[in-house]
């Protein structure tokens, strides 16, 4: 059968099936792994890469520009409690005490020569993460569709496809409670509005608490995440594990737990918000960095890139980690800083997990994916600023640990891979929205806390409908960028993990 | 021991003066075995092909690789899941499981996933029309998802804490290249160790331990069965070798298509690969793999298998059909049975097929470690570049064997080569058997 040749004999995946990504547009190796998933399975992709690469030049791709994907560690499926180890914790990165050896990775290249930029575009937005893509999406649907959305890699390199997929509307203010109920809402329309699966799990998120001061904060949020309507309950330890029937529950006093909170996968749900934006008329133009944005008399007059200059009005700093950069673009600061958040992958097994599990103490959050993988993360009190996307020895060591403490079970599933991403983090846990005082023509969308991706599906929307149709929202005035410094700081988000 | 167990038919004969000595049961069916000798070919040496299904499309899966490398053998062993039986060794009472199976290895009703959707099944549009459609669909796929299952909890808690070494110079590989290299460095007096999961351990080797990344710029993170190490070391020589690739054909993921390597480990735990094998050689092979190719088909004829059909191979004798041209496709239902040569040149009924292709360079490593590695499109993968010396863009850094783009049979002495400039650069100063970095 023509074909069937198998590339990828751990996920099953053809020859046929990387033509058809080809196809649809997806052309460099990374964005072909997770458009089909090759190189993901048990071997690690020791025995598709060239393969894949083969098919790649053959549709076209320049030999130069072919690299394999990232490698991620580690090399080999290794249980989590051979790794789980004790004593010291070692280097939170590489070159943390002296001079590191090791270049970062090389950026991901554009397998083959590029069109010309459009030398003009009503909105330019920089940043192909999930608020980018899901912003044009909606300006494009509401009327605006002279808009180019600007990518430094390929759509999934940066925060979006490295995150959880978690979506949750237990939070710590009524105005995240009520836009994740709404995002909620949303992903579940998702794959029939936008033509793709995201493969929601509505599963539940479990928060685990170990003292009295987190049993009296769940006690808070419970209240207020009841009086708008989101049916969290309080627990007992044993209703935990009424839930997740291997959780050790000793050190815990409680837990609380919204069964409509869940998981999705997270690339698919970047191509879909990109592919509808492009069939109302936006440009995705990946491998593109931003390198400046003109600004003449106070307003913005164009983006510039290393392929060229957009003329334009209107730009959408939607660059998440990135967004202090863009910001010094055009003369601005922002408080945002970004931080790495690690992350790992097992291998995948029957279903035996419903909820996504997370400690409120440490942060530590686990749940199974759809294709049956435990993914999660912990976030580390030592990490420093700055963006960081190599992983650490230091992050496998205390992942494995937390997650063996807390599901002795899990002592011989084996990590298939670790990576990285970067949170925006803002002083207040809160994002970043709307016009600058400082400079016409400037909007803002990130400062999401690692949460943008679940957010996206709302604040979006609002996005567009406030710049295509002029509708206000409270998000808009409450998120001010200048709050941080007229003392408009209203509320500060306290749920934040990982 | 005892009960009843099955007779090895692919057991070569008067290769053995003793019974075999222990029992293992595979789906419940028990099976005699050889203590020590990998679970795959315990069962291979029954004529038992399949040992699994394929994540998607319940796809049959057997053996291929032969040395923990590829995902195809994996299976439960012992309640744990997702084990390369070419890694397991044979105990009396081992239990093996197939896995992701409803009904039987053999028969498998979801393999009718396959043939329902010969041009694949698309999973990203799976009934995106229909809301309720896509709810039950997506339940449906979620329910059947996963490979094995979650494993008890071990009966003590490792509870490790990790070995620190350091030495001079850390072989990772100890094929025929990594070998070399130690050898010459070991006389050089330089602390050397060289780590591989093939080797058993002994002063100098970590023997059943395997490098699973690079972490923090300088460390080596190495594992075994019950051991976590972390190791520094002034140079680090890599000889990782090749990695095998299926055959580039239709049906090129059946069990019974056998790497090479995984016929030449049969044979030598005294099991033939197949009764009626064919052995294909890739048309763009190297001369290397032409000769082992050519000395495989010598060796399963002497093993008394029956090679009727070569591929890509000078005539041998006893072989009817030397054919000059490539493989088109492999036929089967649930493990190979025929093959199809190219230009319709005529079909060949056989009961395996062994790949001799070309291994690519297992450059995972030396990529974490910040190697660039272009790709070849004359090698039809990526390599990684270096000095005559072995030497590469990072300090301390080198490559030996065929990871490094050498031939099989000039490995050996390009691993000589590489330890003697490694030597060198020690006597020249340019590195130090003390390791500088680090923490104390």
């Amino acid at each position: 059968m023509a074909g069937r040749e198998l590339v990828c004999a751990c996920e099953d995946v053809t020859r046929a099936d990387v033509e058809a990504a080809v196809r649809r547009g997806y052309t460099d190796m990374e964005s072909v792994k997770r458009y089909t998933g090759f190189g993901t399975g048990i071997c690690q992709g020791k025995s598709c890469v060239a393969a894949v690469a083969r098919l790649l030049a053959a549709a076209g791709a320049e030999p130069a520009r072919l690299q394999p994907t990232t490698p991620r560690p580690p090399l080999n499926p290794t249980p989590l409690g051979l790794l789980a180890v004790g004593g010291d914790l070692p280097l939170l990165y590489p070159g943390a005490d002296g001079a590191a050896l090791t270049p970062p990775p090389p950026m991901p290249r554009s397998p083959a020569h590029q069109e010309p930029l459009p030398k003009r575009a009503e909105v330019v937005v920089i940043g192909g993460g999930i608020m980018g893509l899901a912003t044009a999406y909606h300006l494009a649907k509401n009327g605006v569709h002279d808009v180019v959305v600007l990518e430094r890699a390929y759509i999934n390199s940066g925060a979006s496809g490295r995150c959880g997929g978690g979506i949750r509307a237990q939070w710590s203010t009524e105005q995240n409670v009520l836009l994740m109920k709404e995002s909620i809402a949303i992903c579940r329309e998702f794959a029939v509005e936008l033509g793709i699966n995201v493969w929601l799990r509505q599963g539940g998120y479990l928060f685990l608490a170990g003292n009295p001061a987190q049993m009296e904060a769940i006690a808070k949020n419970v209240a207020l995440q009841n009086r708008l309507g989101v049916p969290t309950r309080i627990l007992e330890p044993k209703g935990a594990k009424e839930i997740v029937p291997d959780l050790q529950i000793q050190d815990l006093q409680g837990a609380c737990y919204n069964p409509e909170d869940g998981t999705l996968f997270p690339w698919p749900f970047l191509w879909g918000y990109a592919n509808g934006a492009k069939a109302h008329g936006a440009k995705i133009v990946t491998f593109t960095p931003a390198t400046g944005i003109d600004v003449e008399a106070g307003r913005v007059t164009g983006v510039l890139t290393a392929r060229g200059r957009i003329g334009c009005n209107l730009v959408i700093n939607a660059a998440a980690a990135w967004a202090p950069q863009i910001g010094r673009m055009a003369g601005i600061t922002f408080p945002n800083r970004p931080e790495r958040h690690e992350i790992l992958v097992t291998e995948s097994l029957k279903p035996f997990l419903k909820p996504l599990v997370s400690e409120l103490g440490s942060g530590l959050y686990f749940s199974q994916s759809g294709r049956g993988e435990i993914v999660g993360g912990l976030g580390d009190p030592d990490e420093p600023e700055g963006i960081e996307m190599r992983s650490s020895l230091r992050f496998l060591v205390r992942m494995s640990r937390a997650l063996v403490q807390r599901i002795p079970r899990l002592a011989e599933v084996k990590v298939l891979r670790q990576w990285a991403g970067c949170y925006d983090r803002t002083p207040d846990g809160n994002p970043i929205l709307g016009y600058v005082d400082e400079v016409e023509g400037f909007f803002q969308v990130h400062g999401f806390v690692g949460h943008g991706f679940m957010m996206a599906p709302a604040v979006s929307k609002y996005v567009g409908l406030y710049l295509a149709k002029g509708q206000e929202h409270a998000i808009f005035k409450d998120n001010r960028a200048a709050r941080f410094k007229d003392g408009g700081v209203k509320s500060h988000e306290t749920l934040i993990i990982g | 021991m005892g009960g009843r167990t099955r007779f090895r038919k692919l057991e070569i004969s008067g290769r053995f003066s003793t019974p075999p000595d222990a029992t293992v049961l595979f789906d419940g069916k028990r099976y005699s075995a050889r203590r020590g000798e990998p679970l795959a070919l315990t069962l291979l040496a029954h004529g038992v092909f399949v040992l699994g299904r394929s994540a998607k499309y319940h796809r049959p899966r057997g053996l291929f690789c032969g040395r923990g490398v590829c995902g195809h053998c994996v299976a439960e062993v012992d309640d744990r899941p997702n084990q390369r039986l070419c890694e397991c060794a044979a105990a009396d009472g081992v239990k093996i499981a197939s896995q992701n199976v409803i009904g039987s290895a053999e028969v498998d009703l979801l393999s009718t996933i396959d043939w329902l959707f010969p041009a694949g099944l698309d999973h990203h549009h799976l009934m995106t029309g229909s809301k309720t459609l896509n709810r039950v669909a997506l339940a449906m796929v979620h329910e059947l998802s996963g490979l094995g299952r979650l494993p008890p909890a071990p009966a003590g808690a490792l509870a490790l804490t990790p070995e620190k070494r350091r030495v001079a110079v850390a072989v990772v590989g100890g094929g025929q290249a990594g070998q070399a290299v130690a050898q010459v460095l070991v006389q050089a007096g330089l602390d050397t160790v060289i780590i591989d999961p093939r080797l058993g351990s002994g002063p100098g080797v970590l023997g059943g331990m395997r490098v699973i990344g690079f972490y923090d710029d300088r460390t080596l993170v190495v594992v075994g069965a019950d051991r976590h190490l972390w190791l520094e070391a002034a140079v680090v020589v890599i000889a990782t070798g090749g990695v095998e690739q299926l055959p580039w054909v239709p049906g090129n993921d059946l069990p019974g298509v056998l790497g090479r390597r995984a016929a030449d480990a049969a044979l030598a735990a005294g099991i033939l690969p197949g009764l009626r094998p064919v052995v294909a050689v890739d048309p763009e092979a190297d001369r290397s793999t032409r000769r082992q190719g050519r000395e495989l088909v010598l060796r399963l004829q002497g093993a008394g298998a029956e090679v009727r059909v070569t591929f890509g191979l000078e005539p041998v004798s006893g072989v009817a059909h030397a054919l000059p041209g490539a493989l088109a496709e492999i036929v089967g239902r649930t493990r190979v049975k025929r093959v199809v040569a190219e230009g319709d040149t005529g079909a060949f009924e056989c009961d395996a097929l062994i790949w001799c292709g070309r291994p690519l360079p297992a450059y995972d490593l030396p990529r974490q470690m910040g190697l660039e590695t272009p790709y070849d499109p004359g090698l039809g993968g990526f390599e990684l570049q270096r000095a005559a010396d072995g030497s590469t863009t990072r300090p301390g850094l080198y490559v030996a064997g065929e990871v490094a783009g050498v031939e099989a049979d000039q490995a050996a002495a390009d691993g000589s080569r590489v330890g003697a400039a490694v030597a060198a650069a020690f006597s020249a100063g340019k590195h130090r058997a003390e390791v500088s970095h680090g923490r104390a």
